[in-house]
């Protein structure tokens, strides 16, 4: 009732100059819908950066041994990674076992250092980067002993294509040479700077044939597509990582986490400045309503109408319309937003490949609600609306009513 | 014998030892240096090596024949053990190529694959190719040595140069001129490895230094082991022995 009694009067004095009103709140509007689209667009673009890196290879969480990151040498295997894998699929997580060594690729006279990944082709079904193939297939229990899918830019610096057999030298766990002809059955698309340029996977088998690897295992990743997060995850797994240290992508990948972080907190910042503009506008509104209204303040004033009162109705006019801007600009905003998830922006035709913190970038720019930052916005948006208010209410409210009569403006 | 080419310095140290015996008319550095430098250019030499690699992980032993001319072509083929029996290294001058005889492959070791190890010893691929001589490619003056009885050098490299080391400090034998231990600094003025000198005897026919140790200074536990079993000065050495196509082929 309180506030009705205030509203009223504030909406009927809004409705006086109509087309001012309607300008101002559209130009709260037209910025809360900018606001909105490009934070949806910023988050879509960092949510994608972060599905690719951890869906592509890495997982939301990994296991090492102790120190395997900071110094990873072939020795420095985790024990007891059986454990960790059981209780993994217990809980619903896929999980891929991997075992990492250096050795030289060649084939013909080219010949290049690679890192060569040891796998089980079955669990590394659930990461992208196996079914993300320029040429030929991934490896499988089709394949024969012996086969290797190359990353991209290796298998071109060595000139070698789908069916030729390179040679692989390598130091084994033993100190001798291990060496042995792998045929290529596949070639990775772009999946990131680093394994494009140094990838070789090999089955599990063929890994401790040519290492003589003793069965070594250097990692475990893991993934859910579940909407668990990482810290779910660790959270869950954390109870049987003995002798095995647990990382999130956070801490794998700590560009990319920053670059998320520094994202939000410059959309945040984009947004103070976008509302503040926005309400430059209601505080000329408010300004010109104050001074043409100054010998009807005088005489409410005279009536006995409170400063208090006159500093309420001139505020909850400028909330009024910040409101209803707001509202209207958020739902435009989140129309555009629809749009655009499912319709994305199609970067490849002006990009190309890209690859941004050296991991590859899907081309399809999807929008992503961010509800958390247009609520954000909007409390942002409706706070300065009022803040910038203050001064035209504060002047209504100290009118002299004898000399606000007599005014002539 | 030569500061960066520890590899190149097993095999032609011994043809560098007498050019330090006959350097030995005074202490005059240059001399000495210039002796060391030019001594085992022309020259040749056959011989069987064993090579001990002790590591934290595994301590292995492989025999292998090397043959070298000069200061640029070298060749060695592992006899032992069978498993890596026939495994051959080029060396003609910066370039390396390995030949693996059980996928029938000759590989050039790219640049990126210099820093890796040599057959899992502690020498590098770099160590192989590495060219400098004292007089060009270093500032060398006295140092004192750690023992009255011996003569030390310190020697930095030219900027210029391209060698990975911040410093060679060698150590030679006052009496016999024969080197005791080198010493290789990084960058950071940090030793980072020794190689010693041992068990003077007969080989050739001459007193030479038979056993080379490379010591890592962040494993001290570790090392890699040279030992010669025999050694031919001057062999005749057929004019293409140092090719790719006698790298394919089994015998020398």
């Amino acid at each position: 009732m309180m506030l009705s009694g205030h509203i009223v009067p504030a909406w009927r004095n809004l409705l006086r100059n109509r087309r001012r009103t309607l300008v101002t709140v559209g130009a709260v509007a037209f910025t809360m819908a900018l606001l909105v689209l490009v934070g949806a667009l910023s988050e879509g673009m960092v949510q994608g950066l972060i599905r690719n890196v951890t869906e592509t290879s890495m997982g939301l969480v990994q296991a090492h041994a102790p120190g395997y990151l900071s110094d990873p040498s072939f020795y420095t295997a985790m024990e007891h990674s059986e454990v960790l894998e059981a209780a993994a699929k217990d809980a619903g997580i896929s999980v891929a076992r991997r075992s990492f060594g250096g050795g030289l690729l060649a084939y013909g006279d080219k010949s290049a250092g690679a890192r060569i990944w040891g796998v089980v082709p079955e669990m590394e079904k659930a990461f992208r980067f196996s079914g993300s193939l320029a040429e030929g297939t991934f490896l499988s229990a089709k394949t024969p002993p012996g086969s290797v899918v190359l990353g991209r830019k290796i298998a071109h610096l060595l000139k070698a294509g789908i069916g030729d057999d390179i040679v692989v030298l390598v130091q084994a766990s033993d100190g001798s040479v291990g060496n042995e002809l792998l045929r290529v059955v596949g070639v990775f698309a772009p999946i990131g700077d680093d394994f494009d340029r140094s990838a070789a996977v090999i089955s599990s088998a063929d890994f401790e044939h040519v290492f003589v690897s003793g069965g070594r295992v250097h990692e475990l990743a893991f993934l859910a597509r579940d909407g668990r997060s990482a810290e779910t995850l660790v959270s869950e797994l954390e109870p049987f990582a003995e002798g095995a240290v647990l990382r999130t992508w956070r801490q794998l990948m700590p560009p990319i986490s920053d670059m998320d972080l520094m994202m939000r907190g410059m959309m945040v910042f984009v947004g103070l400045v976008f509302s503040l503009a926005a309400g430059f506008g209601i505080v000329n509104t408010m300004m010109m309503a104050v001074h043409e209204r100054v010998r009807e303040y005088g005489v409410l004033k005279a009536l006995g109408c409170t400063p208090l009162r006159l500093f309420v109705d001139t505020s909850i006019e400028a909330l009024l319309m910040g409101g209803v801007g707001t509202v209207l600009g958020g739902l435009v905003g989140q129309g555009l937003v629809v749009w655009f998830i499912y319709h994305p922006i199609d970067l490849s035709r002006i990009v190309g490949d890209m690859s941004l913190v050296g991991v590859a970038f899907d081309p399809l720019w999807r929008a992503a609600s961010a509800p958390d930052l247009i609520f954000l916005n909007a409390v942002v948006m409706l706070v300065l609306c009022w803040g910038v208010s203050i001064l035209p209410a504060l002047r209504a409210a100290r009118l002299n009513p004898v000399e606000a009569m007599n005014h002539d403006g | 014998m030569r500061a960066g080419g520890i590899f190149a310095a097993v095999l032609a140290l011994l043809m560098a030892m007498p050019g330090i015996v006959q350097a030995g008319n005074g202490d005059d550095l240059t001399a000495l240096l210039d002796s060391i430098d030019d001594l085992y250019r022309s020259d040749a030499s056959a011989g069987r090596m064993s090579m001990t690699v002790v590591t934290k992980h595994f301590t292995r032993q492989v025999v292998f024949d090397a043959w070298s001319e000069g200061r640029d072509k070298s060749l060695i083929r592992i006899v032992m053990p069978l498993k890596e029996a026939g495994i051959s290294t080029l060396k003609v001058e910066r370039d390396i190529w390995n030949y693996l005889p059980n996928v029938d492959r000759t590989i050039k070791i790219p640049a990126t694959m210099m820093a890796a190890s040599w057959m899992g010893s502690h020498f590098t691929n770099d160590d192989l190719v590495r060219e400098s001589r004292y007089q060009e490619d270093y500032d060398c003056a006295w140092e004192t040595p750690s023992d009255p009885a011996r003569l030390g050098v310190a020697c930095i490299p030219h900027s210029d140069a391209g060698l990975v080391w911040g410093k060679v400090v060698l150590e030679v034998a006052k009496d016999t001129r024969l080197p005791i231990s080198v010493a290789y600094f990084d960058e950071d003025m940090l030793l980072a490895r020794t190689m010693f000198f041992e068990d003077v005897g007969s080989l050739g026919g001459r007193a030479l230094p038979r056993r080379m140790r490379l010591v890592p200074e962040d494993k001290p536990d570790e090392e890699t082991r040279i030992e010669y079993g025999q050694l031919t000065f001057n062999p005749s050495l057929s004019a293409d022995l140092f090719s790719l196509r006698s790298l394919r082929s089994r015998g020398p």
